[in-house]
């Protein structure tokens, strides 16, 4: 498999009055055409800027070091105009705020159509035509006469199903999809878990899948990257860590999932040691601490 | 959207009638017009005519009952003071008031969506602390005193601009500066307010994520949600300047609906007092109207519940 995204050294700081923030440090990672890598980690991690980094969505006080490759093209530097030429037709995102999303005052169906047109240079019935069948290839039944229905007639979970939509639609070579669930409903997080790892599967996109829950991580990933206060702690393909996790934090986190235990008596809290209130304030930082925990 | 029209039509109606009932009411606790009509006392005879002539003469339930019937036809007697029809003289001062009220709200919406924006734009920076603090200050000064030091200034000091009246497009400036300035202060912030929402949206995070322009982002992806708050409040601005805007009118002398009910008050002239009320408050209710039209068809949300 070929290298689709490559990561070297990449960090990413906040500037802020009491000093520089550092969300990412030092982060070294790749992903393959059409695998799919699940980044897990504790809010705060760093998870959600280091998917923002490539975007290239982070904004002032933010700043982006080391190097991005998309399919061997430096993303790290480039401006908005050259940005916008990847995003959605090279890499695409879907957000956590599902119901935050789409456009209240815009109808669904014009807003699946608008990729098409504006990215894609289609006429407006084609575009349309289009936009009903991705609505349908992501769930939504009854595709046509909801097309001119706006957001707020549309469940939490229909919204984010087009909020895929939107993200596939232009067939991305990557997707990275940031904590698609976490604001839905329990029953509905399956379908739409089902959704992305069918899509993935149709289209060989690659996938950075971004949770924090490892049951998730477990069920979509090929290989899982485990992320603690900016730095990358332990790498693996999903079962080999989830077999043997090395990294205390890792097992730490394990031990903390409900998954595993018999009753909610045994579950074992994350150790204070690792809860932080924020980036740069944990105790394990990079350097020889994790590399010693590693090895 | 045709049962949301008829339901604000008739709320409309409910509110004009509670108007009428008010004005009659309110205005008959100023006093009679008969004290004023006859300083020196007038003989017995000339004040049963005056009273005959005005219906005053009849009990008060009768004499609303009467105004009430009038009115519904359009009638709403003549001015006591002036030898016309109350209502022509309140449409006569109708054209200044709007002209008035409708460049104040366009200055003020005008320079709030420039000064918002910008705020918006550098928010959380020095561009944005000057503007908030000055929009803050804006929107907190008395109208009166800002009225009377800016003629103090420009009229007396400097002599740029004339103290009162409406003879020249200069006489204009004052009194448009004083009606929009706290409409400037309280729109900047609510534009600001709106646009920094709209900016940081997910919707707008996730368009952009599609690459899209940035042109595309803010014609077709801000501006239209940004401008639902803007259109609430400046509508609710717009309407309360429908009234003349009283205070101008009085300290800068300028015609207008303001002055005359001002006027009518002091002279106890009921019929033209009702007729100026009347009118401001079916034009008050008549641009709601239209401010809702205008939010159903920007805002779908609003059109389909």
């Amino acid at each position: 498999m070929s290298v689709l995204l490559d990561i070297r050294n990449l960090s990413v700081n906040f500037d802020s009055r009491r000093g520089t923030v550092s969300a990412v440090r030092n982060v070294n990672f790749s992903v393959a055409q059409g695998e799919s890598v699940a980044l897990v980690g504790a809010s705060g991690s760093g998870k959600t800027v280091l998917s923002r980094a490539i975007m290239g969505l982070v904004d002032e006080p933010g700043h982006v070091t080391g190097s991005i490759l998309f399919e061997g093209e430096q993303i790290v530097g480039k401006d908005e105009n050259e940005l916008r030429k990847i995003r959605g037709l090279g890499v695409a995102m879907v957000f956590q705020d599902a119901l935050d999303g789409l456009n209240p005052v815009f109808s669904i169906g014009s807003q699946l159509k608008e990729i098409f047109t504006v990215r894609m240079g289609f006429s407006g019935t084609e575009a349309k035509k289009r936009a009903v069948a991705l609505m349908e290839q992501v769930g939504i039944r009854n595709a046509k006469e909801r097309y001119h229905d706006y957001p707020h007639q549309f469940s939490g979970g229909m919204r984010q199903r087009i909020c895929i939509a939107l993200a596939v639609g232009l067939q991305p070579k990557l997707l990275i999809a940031d904590e698609p669930t976490t604001a839905l409903d329990v029953t509905v997080q399956a379908g739409i878990l089902r959704l992305i790892k069918s899509l993935q599967a149709k289209t060989g996109m690659g996938m950075i899948f971004v949770t924090h829950d490892l049951a998730v991580a477990h069920q979509i990933s090929d290989r899982i990257i485990v992320m603690y206060n900016g730095d990358i702690v332990e790498e693996g393909p999903t079962d080999t860590v989830f077999r043997s996790p090395r990294h205390p934090y890792t097992q730490a986190l394990m031990a903390a999932h409900p998954g595993r235990v018999r009753s909610w008596r045994d579950l074992a809290p994350i150790p204070d040691e690792f809860v932080t209130d924020g980036p740069g304030e944990g105790v394990i930082s990079s350097g020889p601490s994790v590399a010693a925990a590693l090895n | 959207m045709v049962t949301f029209l008829r339901g604000r039509l008739l709320s409309g109606a409910v509110t004009l009638i509670g108007v009428v009932v008010m004005v009659f009411f309110l205005a008959r606790l100023t006093g009679s017009p008969i004290d004023l009509f006859f300083p020196e006392g007038g003989t017995e005879a000339q004040i049963r005519a005056f009273e005959q002539a005005y219906g005053l003469d009849q009990p008060l339930y009768k004499q609303f009952l009467i105004f009430l019937g009038n009115a519904a036809q359009g009638d709403f007697g003549d001015s006591i003071w002036q030898q016309r029809p109350a209502m022509e003289a309140a449409l006569s001062e109708m054209p200044m008031t709007l002209a008035l009220a409708g460049i104040a709200m366009v200055v003020s919406v005008v320079t709030a969506v420039i000064l918002g924006s910008i705020a918006a734009a550098y928010r959380f920076r020095r561009p944005d602390r000057i503007i908030t603090i000055l929009s803050l200050i804006a929107g907190s000064v008395p109208v009166f005193w800002f009225a009377i030091v800016s003629i103090l200034i420009f009229a007396i000091q400097l002599q740029w601009l004339p103290t009162s009246g409406s003879y020249s497009w200069k006489s204009w400036i004052l009194p448009v500066a004083t009606i929009s300035l706290s409409p400037i202060g309280v729109l900047t912030q609510v534009v600001r307010g709106a646009m920094i929402d709209v900016l940081t949206s997910g919707y707008v995070r996730n368009a952009r994520a599609r690459g899209f322009g940035s042109l595309r982002l803010i014609f077709r992806h801000s501006l239209r949600n940004a401008a639902l708050p803007i259109i609430a409040v400046a509508g609710d601005i717009a309407a309360s300047k429908l009234n003349g805007a009283v205070i101008v009118s009085v300290v800068f002398a300028f015609p207008g609906i303001g002055r005359l009910i001002v006027g009518a008050i002091m002279a106890r002239d009921f019929p033209v007092l009702q007729a100026s009320i009347v009118l401001v408050g079916l034009a008050i209710i008549t641009l709601n109207l239209l401010i809702d039209i205008i939010y159903m068809i920007v805002d779908p949300r609003v059109r389909l519940s």
